[in-house]
């Protein structure tokens, strides 16, 4: 069986490409355009660099924002859903998915089928995104992979009240006139990302093992920010922004 | 268009020839122009099942409240406004009774539908208000918003009275005193006995302090309306005007009832007109419940011919809140997903959480009480009951529904509602082990919530519930 899964987020897209359940391909890509064609431009893209042919594939799935422009999909469904599957797929006795992606931020609880039981989401408000840490980052004037590194240096984290990613730019510029060491603030932004996840994982409740993904997955920082807030180790899979683009291409299975 | 736009709301050519000038008039005044009802015809064919005359006839209804309350001063009525709630009949709505020279209307609702809903043109309303007093980003009530953006944009003119009622809503009250110091609206203010509903030995009981305070304060408010028009409004006339609600809501349960039928035979979008109907005032309750003749006989019929409006096995969901009232994309995306709603909040009523046979059939009244009547129906409907009591009167109809998933949706600007919202979600998926969404929303207000904002919540939702229902049909052996 040979199956194909996109994941067009607002700010990435993701495929992978499957093969009796084995991942052999795949690509993250930054999300250029917003239209109706980006869907097929980028699988013919990401076919192209695997080298394989579009009639080879047996199933398509798709999720993501973009995912309007995945007509051509034999399944379509939201990201919940499939970060869900694919985190199950890749680490069974996950039952808690926390996803931190570009635009939204998201609790899922899931059984050992990796069905969603529960699931909570910020969508309306960019704080405690990877948006609010791209700002943040580039208000610091310091480059958004290394932010993790800074933080782990600190020694005193800033208290970020602010709720609100414009309101909370202000207030870093201030807290850096104020003298404080950029380590402290970067620490303090991390901590203020996870006490938005907090509440949202208190809301469906907290299950073990408890399975971290999407892009800001990759910030160390925010991860063990993560696991002292909530008091428990947290894994990051080896490629957490693939897997919505993983569950995508397991939908086949239902 | 235009006679396009009416023909689509069920217009006769008889009455388009009548009322095409009276309409056009209306639509002049308050800058409907002729790009606005392409718009509106097009919306309407879109989002609503005008296979169905009995929703046509819905929309004209509509149609003629809006085009009633703009020329209302021109055509030398004497005004009553009345707002939310007014959930067991309006009691504004008798002065129609009393009199073709009188207009009592809820107007906020009435452009919700026709401004928002039909012509997708409400947007400046809320913009208008916005920049006066009520910003974004606030939590203000779109209803509100509504109200005071009427008023600012001289959309509708300043009645004669104004009906306010502190009973579910803390903020219209507070904004009807201030519309009316600042446009000199005369105003009198319906109070609630916060003495709700409480659940003894398992069984909910509505207070009778609770319903004779609201009845002798809806009474108060009569009086009033009386003292503007210059009649005393009589027992008899207010059991009249309680008459004509009644034997709407005999029709409206009928055709609810049909919603027990799979495939279910009408979309949410076109029964939320019928919903909010029994909100209003309507000057001509004949042409109401005529509506409703028609749609429940061509409900009947497409039951026993079992034609859906969705396909046969839909998984069935239970609705709260004022969905009604919102973007009709949001309704309609409920169905994209996969659901079918059967059953909305607004057909509730305690203690047993069916919508109400027990005043079903009422004509005559004889010499009861209306306003007792009133109260006591419009404090039996889920929606006004507080938290412990209104989950114990859902439960109950989630397994009369027999439905497969909730639909909590929820008016986030709204404080009475917002507050026990989450609590409520939780008591009610450990109480029915069912998936159950919160989902926010407000009055119509496509700027703030929309469709493509809910559709992964939706989504997703939607996975659930299907889940959820093959696992039990599997272990009941269905499968």
């Amino acid at each position: 069986m040979v199956s194909a899964g996109l994941d067009l987020g607002s700010v990435a897209s993701k495929a992978v490409l499957m093969e009796n359940g084995k991942v052999i391909h795949s690509i993250i890509r930054c999300t250029e355009g917003l239209n109706l064609q980006r869907g097929e431009d980028f699988l013919n893209h990401f076919l192209q660099e695997a080298n394989y042919d579009r009639s080879a594939i047996q199933f398509i799935g798709a999720t993501g924002y973009g995912r309007i422009s995945a007509s051509f999909a034999d399944r379509v469904t939201s990201e919940i859903i499939c970060h869900a599957r694919g985190v199950n797929h890749l680490i069974p006795n996950a039952r808690t998915v926390i996803d931190i992606g570009g635009q939204d931020t998201k609790a899922i609880k899931i059984n050992r089928e990796g069905e969603v039981i529960k699931f909570e989401m910020n969508d309306k408000c960019a704080a405690g995104t990877g948006r609010f840490l791209e700002t943040m980052a580039r208000a610091l004037g310091i480059p958004l992979q290394k932010m993790g590194d800074r933080s782990f240096q600190s020694s005193h984290p800033c208290s970020i009240s602010s709720v609100c990613t414009v309101f909370a730019e202000s207030e870093i510029i201030s807290l850096l006139a104020e003298g404080n060491r950029l380590e402290d603030i970067v620490a303090g932004l991390h901590l203020s990302v996870a006490k938005r996840v907090q509440s949202m994982v208190q809301r469906i409740g907290l299950d073990q093992e408890v399975v971290f993904t999407g892009g800001v997955a990759h910030n160390a920082g925010v991860h063990s920010a993560l696991e002292k807030i909530l008091a428990q180790k947290i894994v990051v899979p080896d490629s957490p922004q693939l897997t919505g683009a993983l569950g995508a291409a397991l939908l086949y299975q239902d | 268009m235009l006679d396009k736009l009416l023909t689509l709301c069920g217009f006769s050519s008889e009455e388009i020839e009548k009322e095409r000038s009276r309409v056009q008039r209306a639509f002049q005044k308050i800058n409907l122009t002729d790009e606005d009802v392409a718009r509106g015809v097009n919306r309407i064919e879109t989002y609503f099942d005008t296979e169905l005359m009995g929703i046509r006839k819905g929309l004209g209804i509509y149609l003629k409240e809006f085009v009633g309350l703009i020329l209302a001063r021109e055509e030398k009525k004497k005004i009553i406004y009345s707002m939310l709630p007014s959930l067991g009949g309006n009691p504004a709505a008798v002065a129609n009774v009393v009199s073709k020279d009188y207009l009592a209307a809820f107007p906020d609702l009435v452009f919700v539908f026709t401004l928002g809903q039909m012509f997708g043109k409400l947007d400046y309303v809320l913009d208008a208000a916005e920049t006066h007093c009520l910003p974004a980003g606030v939590a203000h009530c779109g209803s509100n918003q509504v109200r005071l953006g009427r008023y600012l944009l001289h959309l509708t003119p300043i009645p004669d009275l104004h009906i306010s009622w502190g009973v579910l809503c803390d903020e219209a009250p507070k904004l009807d005193d201030l519309l009316a110091q600042h446009f000199g609206i005369p105003t009198v203010f319906i109070n609630r006995c916060q003495d709700g509903w409480v659940v003894v030995d398992g069984v909910p009981r509505l207070p009778e302090r609770t319903v004779k305070y609201i009845a002798i304060d809806m009474k108060r408010a009569v009086d009033r309306i009386g003292e503007t028009l210059g009649t005393k409004i009589s027992d008899d006339a207010m059991r009249a005007s309680l008459v004509r609600v009644l034997n709407y809501f005999n029709y409206w349960y009928e055709i609810g009832q049909l919603l027990k039928n799979d495939p279910i035979p009408i979309h949410q979008v076109d029964l939320g007109i019928f919903h909010t109907f029994i909100l209003q005032c309507f000057q001509d309750y004949d042409e109401l419940i005529r509506a409703a003749q028609i749609l429940l006989q061509e409900l009947r019929e497409r039951v026993a011919k079992g034609i859906g409006a969705l396909p046969k096995g839909t998984p069935r969901v239970l609705l709260s809140g004022a969905t009604s009232a919102c973007d009709p994309g949001i309704a309609t995306l409920i169905e994209e997903v996969g659901l079918g709603v059967v059953v909305n909040e607004l057909q509730i009523y305690g203690p047993n959480g069916e919508a109400i046979p027990q005043v079903g059939g009422i004509a005559d009244l004889g010499t009861a009480n209306p306003y007792e009547v009133m109260a006591k129906l419009f404090a039996t409907n889920s929606a006004f009951m507080d938290m412990g009591p209104r989950v114990h009167v859902i439960e109950k109809a989630a397994r009369i529904w027999k439905v497969d998933g909730i639909l909590w949706w929820v008016h986030a600007n709204c404080r009475t509602y917002a507050t026990d919202a989450l609590m409520i979600k939780d008591a009610l998926e450990k109480r029915l082990k069912i998936p159950v969404c919160f989902i926010e929303g407000d009055v119509y207000d496509p700027r703030i919530y929309n469709v493509q904002q809910q559709r992964i919540r939706m989504e997703t939702f939607a996975e659930m519930v299907k889940m959820s229902k093959m696992k039990k049909e599997r272990e009941q052996g269905k499968a």
